[in-house]
């Protein structure tokens, strides 16, 4: 039955290996997972240990595949999950998958930034015929306020009249992000000290930013002003909220062919992004095998600078002076004399316990109790009742909670101390054996 | 504020705080880091203390500026955790130290569209912890009452711009002008912010703060030496929350020369202490460098007290002389001039 609480049998021994055995050594101590490491070389720096440009190849490869998997992730396709794991790659498939992965990193970089450019424009593309299909409201308010409208058209003959209208008022067309509108509005207001016109639109779907991949909610907008030297204003405040500014004729006519331009484009180039999409699938998912195989890489790095240690116990003998022993002896047994025969001591205090407890109930009972059982018939069954809720009162608080858990307190101490001091140490650390699968299932699981 | 009230609504960021604060490196990091040789060591040896991997996904070779990024990230991650959980009054004191950061990018901003760059190249030098939803439209102002007018009104920094608005262009002498201004009129209000909180935040910052004005003052005299400074612009630049106000502060305006401004520093005795041995001669440190060990001693003493919001100033104040430490040792290492790597100031 004690065997339940004691540790496993360990044996501390020194492995000394050949620096080109060194590779598949611990590559089969990983596999079988029995054995933990312990760093003799504890002084000295990480950078200048033995193994050091091996460990920083590795840590090159891992960033590598960390960025894949992060590609591979975005693009949701799906890592297959190996049931076995596949063995530890041998130091020529290493060179190999060193090239490999830096093509496939290669590769999907640019894949990456094409998408991204294809996707900037198509975003262009979107936000301009949202804008052509959203001001027409605009415009048709301000003709009517001008006068233009098919109403009054008929009635105004002179064309150099029309043109002078038309342009007394400036506009810049274009789409910013919703949560900056207000902020937006508020510092065109000030700059132009209220002589800014702005109108705006939301647009109802999300459009996807091209970097990040959020969902973004946008607003179209128009400002209407006057004057050259504050388009030069606006302009600069737009760039600077990120508004993307779109050229936006001013006559219906030419808003209609260009709508009409702009959807055929879109229509292209949706064509292009998804065959490139297409392509980069194929890519990610030819290079999933790597990524199983190149987690296991990780755990070279971290064993390569350590050299084992190991050494018999018990070898190291150190000669003594007879005399020294004598005196260490004779102090240890004074010591241990002492301690037991005030540890039994100790043990004393249950009785200080008891006899406390009794007088307590003693007390309550003569102060308390009697006092209400002295009187006789009806001032008697009174009196009875309210010294019983009294009493009652304390014995809970006094004799059951506090000495309960004084009881339960001096227990415990005398188990912990006086107990446990003759033999126990506490002393031991959890054994965590190299092993490639318990390092596979420690990454693999923050990410659940 | 009594102790026992205080951990109702801080005790969780103190904790962190302190926390923090345990992670900063210490001096036996520092001698390993200046044994680098080149930047990968110190990548790698950066991954042993509290930073960890932060570099992990930088593919080689590195570059300082990458590094000196990569560590402000991380301060900046850990100063917004502790801003996203605060409340008031804590929540305001957070936001004041942050002002600080906003005027430096105010001027580098304006200072970048007075020399013609595009704001586009300006941006990513900011300092994140100081930006705001109007920073990037902020080249529409040439001069600073429109500044003020289309820009700072909005922002907290408005109460602290009124001495500077003015019609005048702005050009160089000017925005240094309105720097020192700024800066004068924020530490002013700081330091009336933590004098009403009271207790021991006010005992602690209060020094923390006059110390930042009396070096401001001096630094500013010796810095108008053989510029076009008036006296009396100098004397409308020196912050009065410090120990130098109000006998201290005139004497500096009149003050012509360095050795004038020593004896002034005479009469305090912290201050006479940082200009001994101090100066341009070989061997010597630069007063620049006694301040900001003078700095360090008095943030490292904040941590001594409990129950006061003196610990997020003085844990962000020295995560930043550690970043300039790294910094330091990594411009050394990289160019592989190692003649005054030793030169970082030590924390602990």
């Amino acid at each position: 039955m004690g065997d339940m609480f004691r540790s496993e049998q360990m044996v501390l021994s020194q492995l000394f290996i050949q620096p080109e055995a060194a590779y598949f050594a611990i590559s089969e101590l990983g596999e079988s997972g029995i054995v933990q490491f312990r760093d003799l070389n504890e002084d000295v720096n990480v950078f200048q240990r033995k193994f050091v440009n091996e460990v920083r190849r590795c840590n090159e490869m891992e960033r590598k595949l960390r960025y894949i998997e992060a590609e591979v992730k975005k693009d949701n396709v799906p890592i297959p999950d190996v049931s076995e794991l596949p063995k530890a790659p041998n130091p020529r498939e290493i060179i190999d998958l060193e090239a490999h992965l830096e093509k496939t990193e290669g590769d999907i970089k640019e894949l990456s930034e094409s998408a991204i450019n294809l996707k900037s424009n198509s975003l262009e593309l979107t936000e301009l015929k949202h804008v052509l299909e959203k001001t027409q409201a605009f415009f048709n308010e301000q003709d009517e306020v001008n006068g233009l409208d098919s109403a009054h058209k008929a009635l105004i003959t002179e064309d150099a009249h029309n043109i002078s209208i038309r342009g007394r008022l400036g506009f810049v067309a274009g789409v910013i992000n919703r949560e900056r509108v207000p902020a937006f509005e508020r510092m065109l207001w000030r700059i132009s000290r209220g002589n800014v016109f702005l109108r705006q639109v939301e647009i109802g779907t999300p459009l996807e930013d091209p970097a990040t991949r959020n969902q973004l909610y946008k607003t179209v907008f128009v400002a209407f002003f006057q004057g050259e030297q504050l388009k030069t204003r606006i302009k600069k405040v737009c760039a600077g909220f990120h508004a993307s500014l779109y050229a936006c004729p001013s006559s219906l006519q030419e808003r209609n062919e260009m709508l009409k331009g702009v959807c055929t484009r879109l229509e292209d180039l949706n064509l292009v992004l998804n065959q490139t999409q297409d392509h980069r699938q194929r890519v990610l998912v030819r290079s999933n095998g790597d990524v199983n195989q190149g987690m296991e890489l990780g755990e070279y790095a971290e064993t390569h600078p350590n050299s084992t240690q190991v050494h018999h116990e018990g070898e190291e003998e150190e000669e003594e002076p007879l005399s020294e022993i004598f005196i260490h002896q004779a102090i240890h047994t004074i010591e241990y004399v002492l301690s037991t025969i005030s540890h039994t001591a100790s043990y004393l205090r249950l009785w200080a316990l008891s006899l406390a407890h009794a007088q307590l109930s003693e007390v309550l009972w003569t102060m308390l109790f009697s006092m209400g059982l002295k009187n006789s018939s009806y001032v008697g069954a009174v009196t009875t009742f309210v010294f019983f809720a009294a009493w009652a009162l304390f014995t809970i608080a006094i004799l059951v909670t506090m000495e309960g858990l004084s009881a339960f307190l001096h227990t415990l101490r005398l188990h912990w101390v006086e107990f446990m001091s003759k033999f126990y140490e506490g002393l031991g650390y959890p054994f965590q054996p190299f092993s490639f699968k318990a390092l596979l299932e420690e990454e693999t699981k923050p990410e659940e | 504020m009594k102790g026992c009230l205080f951990n109702i609504d801080s005790g969780y960021l103190e904790g962190l705080c302190r926390g923090f604060k345990c992670g900063i490196l210490k001096q036996a990091d520092y001698l390993n880091l200046v044994q680098c040789e080149t930047l990968e060591d110190l990548k790698l040896h950066l991954q042993g203390t509290d930073y960890g991997a932060f570099l992990a996904n930088e593919p080689s070779p590195l570059a300082v500026s990458t590094i000196d990024n990569k560590l402000r990230e991380k301060l900046v991650i850990e100063f917004q955790h502790m801003r996203n959980q605060a409340v008031e009054p804590l929540s305001t004191f957070l936001d004041f130290i942050t002002y600080s950061y906003m005027i430096d990018n105010i001027i580098l901003l304006i200072t970048g569209t007075l020399h013609q760059r595009p704001i586009g190249e300006l941006i990513p030098k900011c300092h994140p912890l100081g930006s705001f939803e109007q920073m990037e439209a902020i080249h529409v102002a040439s001069t600073p009452a429109e500044l003020y007018n289309a820009v700072l009104v909005d922002t907290p920094l408005a109460p602290f711009f009124v001495d500077c608005i003015s019609e005048q262009d702005l050009d160089e002498m000017n925005i240094e002008i309105i720097r020192n201004t700024l800066y004068k009129a924020y530490l002013e209000a700081f330091y009336a912010f933590c004098k009403e909180i009271g207790g021991t935040t006010a005992d602690c910052m209060c020094e923390n703060l006059a110390f930042e004005a009396d070096r401001r003052a001096i630094i500013i005299t010796i810095n108008s030496f053989g510029t076009e400074l008036s006296k009396d612009d100098r004397a409308k630049l020196y912050p009065r929350c410090g120990k130098l106000n109000p006998d201290g502060l005139a004497a500096l305006v009149r003050a012509e020369d360095y050795e004038q401004v020593k004896a002034v520093a005479e009469y305090y005795a912290e201050y006479s202490k940082l200009f001994e041995g101090a100066g341009s001669n070989p061997g010597d440190k630069t007063l620049e460098d006694k301040f900001f060990e003078h700095e360090v001693r008095l943030n490292v003493h904040a941590f001594l007290q409990q129950f006061h919001f003196g610990v997020f100033y003085s844990y962000l104040k020295l995560k930043e002389q550690e970043c300039r430490n790294i910094v330091w040792i990594a411009e050394c290492v990289a160019q592989k001039h190692r003649a005054k790597i030793d030169n970082y100031i030590p924390i602990f």
